[in-house]
């Protein structure tokens, strides 16, 4: 893609600073539903975002007619743009040193040139493989292909280029008995090839999935109140990227959004809490530059329960006087990179999984599989979080299934009442969803290990 | 651009008789502010949707390269996935019949021509609005959407249809006070009509509530009457309601609806219309995005489930008309939903629902509704704006409780009646609707 010359035509118009993002991406999606393919489909999207600042105003603009004459008037538009905001506000944006680089996840097999008779076999045999009890009444199974290509540059000479295929499967059964209807769904994706696909049983997947839907139907919903919950590492990524990442996210700060202003070199979490911001991480999502040519390494952002940094784009970096952390990302070529978490997820500690249950008397073991999400406001630190069926700890040990279970509250009254943290690890991403923010959405990864707090409020539904 | 009908030539040379094609022309401008504008962003594009069949076999796919060379790649990779894909048993054909109601206000000269000072004009005065309600309320964050959108579909028997459309949207974040004794408030205005909104307004609006719920308290675990914000309703209808009225919920067995044409299953006062004919309203079109033209459907009426919502592929098989109803995910997948979900209005003014409650709540906001099981129909909403209602009067705000229960057994034995207006979330509109003795759960 030539891009040298929307540079220089640039320089001509005397910006102060310009910057492209070429994008390119290839969705599959297959579709299996009730035993039946519902849907081969696949989107081939490119095109070309053009930022720049022209005496202190801001203008974007984007296009998918790569040919000159678009691309020339594209320019004209982020300039126009840029000249009619400019009297409201003067934008500065953080030096980036010059940085070139090329970064293309791993892969063994390139998974959009698999065999498309096997993709439709592998989601086919899944859906069937879930009707494996009489109260199975519907499932429905997605097959998934990811390919991202990435181009920033700029004026300063940001030359950045990355790749990443992700693949996955996500599957949601449904069960009925005696007037009660019930469903659970999950995902597993992994950026990988085809290989991640044809090394994982999908048929276990979604037949586990059944299962799991058949003893949630009837299973009570613990009564509302406070609970010593144990956690699993999906709630715990959900929970931190949701509750605690998006809180530190310097244009939430700088606007006095977050619930972190001013609380830098300040006690957070308890002792055990120790939280990063990385952009390659193994099971993650892929994210080794952010979308303003910026290296993204690892950003401690909560070390033994003191804040220590906040996540930084170009422009939140100079509004906050930090240096930028490698966090502006956007959705796509129509969209200005904004601070955005990357692979948002706790360390892990030294203690196995059992040791949490010991010690409680009574409390719950809260799992993430068949969790639907959570709501947050970042500026009162106030989460909701829909989980997946869960267990009832009693005397230290594993019991009944419980369903429905909600889990509220104020996310710095929960990390200061972390009190244990196991040493296992588990980050994971996904090729069917992302993380919504102005209205874009990007690819994350969030996980952690086990974690155990000492109260949680827990409410019924 | 490119002449659709010249790629549907390229598919009938390659053998096509079935399909349909979706065009989508989008311009759109975007800002960005705090307690000033920081971005303005506009972008334009075009996709073009192919869904194809061969016999049985469907191929789906969206590209966005509308070049020659982009267009024949289209065309050639389309063929190729509905050669190789398993027949769909339940595939009859693509929808024909294409064509349009009349439908006013769906579509805004001046909208579709604003410029991006005039957006930002926009922008300024909500910050304006927030800036001059109270002392220490300040803008924290907003979004002003503008987006114009122009579809046509042709079929292979021949047909074609277009619409266009215009939105503008935006939401707001005001803050007052600091630290413990602060609070936030967010709201949204919708139209499709730029004469319509009230930005300065709105803005005030924004900042007074932010300043009204510094100190609110959470309120007591308990029973209440619940006065639901017509907002917040709309919401949860969305939520819990639109997935199960869809043809396809019912037949892939995934809504509580299923088989229950003709029962009671709401309270008697209850009558739920799906009308993307409304003028003005956000789901209003002249045709589904299949091009069938839309209407009037009764879903509830006095209580009674009377119909589901069907697009082409769901209405075929039950050898049924299609209801006007086709949403199409990335211009090629269709399933259908509602284009407008209206709760038929009652009798009532706000006041007199407040006057008329000894002990309840006013839920003005809430978060998390939309994690409510349309499956199970559990519904669950985390209130963060409130008003405490004893013996008919505002008493104080309330925050942080917990309402959780059967939606459907609430909309069957819980429900006091509504207020004569209506209130959009979406395209999910509502009147304030009265709620007794609901469980809440708080401190």
């Amino acid at each position: 893609m030539e891009l040298d010359w929307i540079l220089s035509e640039g320089e001509k118009l005397g910006v102060e600073d310009l910057s492209l993002i070429y994008h390119e991406n290839v969705y599959e999606v297959f579709t299996a539903d009730n035993r039946n393919l519902r849907e081969a489909f696949r989107s081939g999207v490119k095109g070309l975002g053009i930022r720049l600042v022209y005496n202190g105003g801001f203008g974007f603009a984007a296009t998918n007619m790569m040919d000159r004459d678009n691309v020339h008037k594209c320019l004209e538009k982020a300039l126009s743009i840029a000249k009619a905001v400019q009297p409201q506000s003067k934008i500065k944006l953080a030096e980036v040193k010059t940085v070139k680089g090329r970064a293309y996840s791993k892969f063994e097999e390139n998974p959009l040139e698999a065999d498309f008779e096997k993709k439709v076999k592998v989601v086919l045999d899944a859906n069937k493989a879930a009707f494996n009890d009489s109260r199975v009444k519907s499932a429905s199974t997605r097959l998934a292909i990811l390919y991202d290509r990435r181009i920033i540059r700029s004026i300063s000479g940001v030359d950045v280029e990355v790749k990443c295929f992700t693949t996955g499967v996500s599957h949601v059964s449904v069960a009925y008995e005696a007037g009660v209807m019930e469903r659970v769904s999950h995902q597993k994706s992994m950026v990988a090839g085809w290989e991640f696909i044809e090394r994982n049983d999908w048929d276990g997947f979604s037949s586990d999935l059944s299962n799991l839907v058949c003893k949630a139907l009837h299973c009570k919903t613990p009564p509302p109140g406070s609970y010593t919950v144990v956690v699993d590492p999906e709630v715990v990524g959900l929970l931190l990227h949701e509750a605690l990442g998006h809180a530190s996210e310097g244009d939430l700060v700088s606007s006095g959004g977050s619930i972190l202003k001013n609380k830098l070199g300040m006690k957070v979490a308890s002792d055990y809490v120790t939280i990063v911001d990385e952009g390659v991480v193994e099971e993650g999502y892929f994210i080794p530059y952010d979308d303003e040519g910026v290296p993204k390494g690892r950003t401690v952002v909560v070390e033994n329960g003191v804040l220590k940094r906040f996540l930084t784009s170009r422009k939140a970096a100079v509004e906050l006087s930090m240096e930028p952390t490698g966090n502006g990302r956007c959705q796509d070529f129509e969209n200005v990179p904004i601070v955005r978490q990357t692979n948002f997820y706790m360390l892990p500690g030294d203690v196995k999984f059992e040791e949490l249950l010991e010690d409680v008397e009574f409390g719950i073991y809260i799992k993430g599989k068949g969790a639907t999400g959570g709501q947050v406001d970042p500026g009162m630190g106030t989460f909701t979080f829909s989980v997946g069926p869960s267990y009832m700890i009693r005397k230290g040990e594993l019991a009944e299934m419980v369903k429905g279970v909600v889990i509220s509250g104020f996310i710095l009254d929960v990390l200061r009442e972390v009190d244990c943290v196991a040493s296992d690890l588990h980050v994971s991403t996904s090729v069917f969803g992302g993380c919504g923010k102005s209205a874009q959405t990007v690819k994350v990864g969030d996980g952690g290990p086990h974690i155990r707090v000492r109260r949680m409020t827990v409410g019924g539904g | 651009m490119f002449e659709l009908r010249q790629v549907l030539d390229k598919l009938v040379k390659m053998g096509v008789r079935d399909g349909d094609l979706t065009a989508i022309r989008r311009e759109r401008l975007t800002i960005d502010f705090t307690d000033r504008v920081e971005v303005c962003k506009h972008t334009s594009g075009c996709v073009l949707g192919f869904r194809v069949a061969l016999g049985k076999r469907l191929g789906l796919y969206l590209s966005n390269d509308v070049t020659p060379r982009g267009l024949e790649e289209a065309v050639n990779t389309v063929v190729k996935i509905a050669r190789v894909s398993p027949e769909d048993p339940y595939w009859v054909s693509a929808p024909k019949g294409l064509g349009a109601s009349d439908v006013d206000k769906v579509y805004d000269k001046r909208l579709a021509q604003l410029t991006p000072e005039e957006a930002v004009g926009i922008a300024n005065s909500i910050i304006d609005g927030i800036n001059s309600s109270k002392p220490g309320v300040k803008p924290v964050h907003g979004v002003l959407n503008v987006e114009v959108l122009e579809r046509t579909i042709a079929n292979l028997s021949g047909e074609e249809v277009s619409r266009r459309d215009t939105f503008i949207v935006y939401y707001a974040t005001a803050k007052a006070g600091e630290g413990d004794e602060s609070a936030t408030f967010s709201d949204f205005q919708q139209s499709r009509l730029l004469d319509e909104v009230k930005p300065y307004t709105f803005g005030q609006d924004v900042g007074f509530k932010a300043y009204e719920f510094i100190g609110a308290k959470v309120v007591d675990t308990g029973v209440y009457d619940l006065i639901l914000d017509g907002r917040v309703a709309a919401s949860i209808f969305s939520t819990l309601l639109s997935p199960a009225i869809s043809a396809d919920s019912v037949q892939m067995n995934r809504s509580p609806l299923v088989g229950k044409i003709g029962s009671e299953v709401m309270s008697l006062n209850v009558t739920f219309i799906d009308d993307g004919t409304v003028p003005g309203f956000m789901g209003s079109r002249t045709c589904d995005d299949e091009g069938i033209p839309v209407k009037r459907n009764v879903v509830i009426e006095n209580g009674v489930l009377k119909s589901y919502l069907y697009d082409t592929y769901t209405a075929n098989r039950e050898n049924r008309e299609s209801t006007g109803n086709s949403h199409k995910a990335s211009a090629t997948s269709s399933r259908p939903f509602p284009n407008n979900l209206i709760l038929k209005p009652g009798e009532y003014d706000l006041d007199e629902m407040i006057e008329e409650t000894s002990k309840g709540v006013y839920v003005l906001k809430t978060i998390g509704e939309w994690l409510s099981n349309p499956v199970s129909g559990y519904l669950n909403a985390t209130v963060t704006h409130g008003y405490l209602i004893v013996n008919g009067s505002i008493e104080g705000k309330v925050k942080g409780a917990v309402i959780g229960g059967d939606f459907y057994q609430l909309m069957k034995s819980k429900v006091l009646g509504f207020s004569k207006d209506l209130h959009g979330s979406g395209n999910s509109y509502s009147p304030h609707v009265k709620l007794e003795r609901v469980q809440l759960s708080g401190k």
